[in-house]
Order: structure tokens, then sequence, then C-alpha cells
């Protein structure tokens, strides 16, 4: 616990150097973080944005129920690199396209650290596809939107992984091998007498079954529903700072049709995060992240802490130059 | 859970306290001569000075930084007192203004003029007739160049990069 003081102070003694912004989140089960990693809503029409996010997700407690055990025998270690596409297909249609690249260490032995022994899995992790449409567009009048939209999550990724000729678990695989569907929304609105934006953020993603090594081998990950409350503010010139909720749960996951036990549960977490704006075209985001709660079912090592930095560049003609006639006719 | 509390108490507090942090010095800048539109217009009849429009909202965190920073500079208030009308729009109000021998509140001229951005400069002739804009903040030498390429009326020869570049 001491531990997550210090990271949550380092990381608002930074806040309070510098001062800003982020999004961000990652799952604590399998694959990559893909549908908590949506950090961009609309894009203007024929606008590219490109997101490059890497995430650190440290897996070294072990809880049952909303108990932390100190009897841990494993940790495990995620390492994602993200990719996220948003192109505006038109004024309220927006396409966005998230690939991935996943890095796991799995380090057994713990508790007699003579005979630990670590694990590594890499590979391209699994994608996510989705349209997102602006169901209310914000404007200097309406300081508040609304975007609804859905999805699949692509497998990619491999969930067939072996090291020396054993099968690896489920949660050591780069990939899922489902096809799952995910639904999304966003809902913002800017309070301008504190120049503060309040947005939430929620997803659920319904998972398919998928076999695995054998087609007689079915792994089926729980459906999860993730749902963010944030706010964010701009702070001197290009700075931003965020302070972000985050609420997931996941049900068991299933193997064969058999519930798996000590799979699924519900986490709350707080990410602090700051952001800065290079130019009108580049900027980047910094979050930290750490349980307020988790209750999971059954024994399962969980998140301690997440790190994740973003740079994101927007392909876009910036519409700050000198044009002639009227706005409206830009 | 004592600890968890200690953490929420002391992020929320942190966020709040930097909530409360004033951003811009929200002096308001006497030296240019700001003037009513129907006052622009009808003194820009007589000679042959630009009108430049700043649309602004109470809100707008960049406005208040160029009326802090950008205008009280003494470079800016000759130019702009030599070659212009300078007129403040709040975009938000509803206060009646003429344009065009037609009567608006500020908020609908702004919704008529397709306003997507705070600040937004708008230039017009003396016959009121639009030259063109510019959304965002602007530093000093950006908007000096801005207001020579208008009152110069080199916006007759090319665009303002261009001119901006040379």
């Amino acid at each position: 616990m001491v531990k997550k003081i210090k990271l949550v102070l380092m990381a608002f003694i930074f806040m309070g150097i510098t001062s800003t912004f982020a999004i961000g989140q990652t799952c604590s089960c399998a694959g990559a973080p893909l549908v908590n990693s949506q950090s961009l809503g609309a894009v203007e029409k024929g606008n590219l944005v490109i997101g490059l996010t890497t995430d650190f997700n440290n897996i070294d407690q072990l809880y049952t129920g909303s108990k932390e055990l100190k009897n841990r025998s494993s940790k495990r270690e995620t390492f994602t690199t993200l990719v996220e596409a948003n192109y505006g297909l038109s004024s309220r249609i927006t396409l966005s396209g998230t690939f991935s690249y996943v890095q796991k260490t799995r380090t057994t032995g713990l508790q007699n650290s003579s005979n630990s022994q670590e694990l590594e899995t890499t590979g391209i992790g699994d994608a996510l596809v989705m349209l997102k449409y602006s169901l209310i567009k914000p404007s200097l009048w309406k300081p508040y939107q609304l975007m609804a939209g859905g999805g699949m999550k692509i497998p990619f990724a491999t969930n067939s992984l072996k090291a020396n000729g054993l099968a690896l678990n489920a949660d050591m695989q780069p990939g899922t091998g489902s096809w799952d569907g995910v639904g999304w929304m966003l809902f913002s609105y800017t309070v301008r007498s504190l120049d503060l934006n309040v947005y939430t953020m929620n997803s659920y993603k319904r998972t398919t079954p998928a076999s695995r090594f054998s087609q007689d081998d079915e792994y089926k990950f729980g459906n999860e529903f993730n749902s963010m409350l944030g706010i964010l503010k701009p702070a001197f010139d290009s700075f931003s700072y965020s302070l972000q909720l985050k609420f997931r749960t996941a049900e068991a996951d299933q193997r064969n049709g058999s519930k798996m036990p000590s799979t699924g549960g519900e986490w709350l977490n707080i990410v602090p995060g700051i952001g800065y704006s290079f130019t009108d075209r580049l900027s980047m985001q910094v979050s930290g992240e750490v349980p307020l709660y988790q209750n999971v079912n059954g024994t399962q090592p969980t998140t301690t802490y997440i790190v994740r930095a973003s740079m994101f560049f927007s392909l876009d003609k910036a519409n700050t130059g000198f044009s002639f006639g009227l706005p409206n006719n830009n | 859970m004592k600890e968890l509390k200690i953490i929420s108490l002391t992020l929320i507090a942190g966020f709040l306290m930097l909530s409360s942090t004033e951003i811009f010095p929200q002096s308001e800048n006497k030296d240019i001569e700001w003037v009513s539109l129907e006052e622009a217009v009808s003194m820009a009849e007589e000679n042959s000075k630009k009108i430049m429009l700043f649309m602004e909202a109470d809100w707008c965190s960049l406005c208040k930084k160029m009326k802090a920073e950008i205008f009280p500079l003494s470079e800016i208030q000759q130019k702009i007192d030599s070659s212009f009308y300078a007129v403040r729009i709040d975009i938000e109000s509803n206060d009646d203004v003429n344009y065009k021998s037609q009567k608006w509140t500020k908020k609908e001229l702004s919704q008529e003029f397709g306003l997507y951005a705070t600040p937004t400069f708008i230039f017009l002739e003396s016959d009121q007739s639009i030259i063109g804009n510019k959304a965002g903040y602007m530093d000093q030498d950006e908007f000096i160049k801005l207001l020579s390429y208008i009152s110069d009326e080199k916006y007759l020869e090319g665009d303002f990069e261009n001119f901006q570049n040379n």
C-alpha cells in the first residue's frame, strides 16, 4: 500500500509542477487493453488522428474477494503497444481502428527467490474496429456532445501459444481468439465557468467462445462492462490535467461451457493524468492508474498499478489560418 | 481503507487546488479604443479604415490571454488605432447590434457568421463587406503581420501564409 501512495504522490507532485490531462485503462485479464484504450471521440470529416500508446500493467498483487493475500507465488507484467487511428468519414461518423502488440512476462516461484522462473510471450495482439456516431455535436453555444458506437474485436493474435511443449494459460496468450462485439458511448459537458470538461465513457464487450490448441478446447472470456467518469481541465497554455474514475466488471470465463474458477470480478481504479500540446497537431498524455477497490471472484492476481503514455498526431489541416469570407464559408 | 481515503482526498484536494488557479490575469485593456459596431461602421464610411471584430466569450481563456498579453502592447495598439476600428462582440450576448441595416442580437450575429471557435477575428471593409477571418490565439508577431496584411490590402495579392513567409 505504501507503494501505491508513493506512486500517487509522485504523479500528483508532477501535476503540481507542470499542471494538466490524459485518458487510459487496461484489463487485468488477457489480450490487449483495446476497449479501454479508446481515447478519442469525434474527428472532423476528412481528418485523421493517430494515437501511439504504451501501456505497462503490473499485476503483482494476489486477492481473494476484496482482501489482499500476502502469499503470492507469481506476478505478471504486461507491456502493450497500441496504435489507434480515427478518421472522420463524415461530419458525424468516425471510423476507429486500434491495433496492438503485446509482451507478457510471468514470474513464478516468488516465495523462494532462488527457484523463481520467468516466462515471456510476445506477439501481435488483437484489433478493434469501431464506427462512432455523433448524436449531439458540440458548438460554441452547446458545450456538450453525445456519441455512440459499435464494433468488433478482431482476433488477429494467436491464443494457442505453447512453452516447452506445454499449453500456456489464457492469460499469457497475446490474444483471445474470439470475435467480440463492442458497444460504446461518450458524453461530455464543458462547465464554461470553470473551464472544466466532465465526461463519461462507457462500453460493453460481449465475448464469444474461441477454440484453441485443438478444436475440442473452447475458451470464452467473460463479458465485461467498463465505465469511466472523468474531469479534464486545460491549464497554463499548453497543459491540461485530468482525473478519472474507472469501473470495470467482468463475468467469469468459461471453458468448454463450464465456469472457470477465479476469473471475473469488479475493479474500481483512479487515474490522474497530465497532457501537453506541442503544436496544434502533436500532443502527449501520461497517466498513472491505481486500484481503489477490487472484488475478484475466487483468488486472482490483480493489478497493482498501470502506467501509460500516449502521443497523438493529428494529420488534419489545422483550421487556424486566415481564410477569406466568414467562418461558415470555410 | 484508511489509505484509500487518504489517496482519494489528496487527489481531490489537489485537483480543486489546481482548478482554482487563475490562468491569465483578467486585466481589461483600456488602451485599444473599442467602439460599437454601429460607431465603427459610421466612422469607417468617412475614412479608409477597416473594421476588426473581436469575437469573444466570457469563458474563453484564449480571449483573456489575448486581452492580457497582446492587446496592451504599444505596437499592437498603434497599429489598430491607426488602421482599424476595433469592435468587441460577446458571442453569447443578447444585446442588439445593427449589421447591414438589420437588427441582430450579438449571439444571433455570431451564429449567422458561423463561428466555430473563440477568439475569432473578422475583418470588414468600410462598407461592411467581409474580407476574411482568423480563429485562435496569436502571438505579437503573427498578430502584427495579420493586421498589416489587412490594413495594407495584401489580401488582394495572395493568401496570408505566403505573406507571412515573405
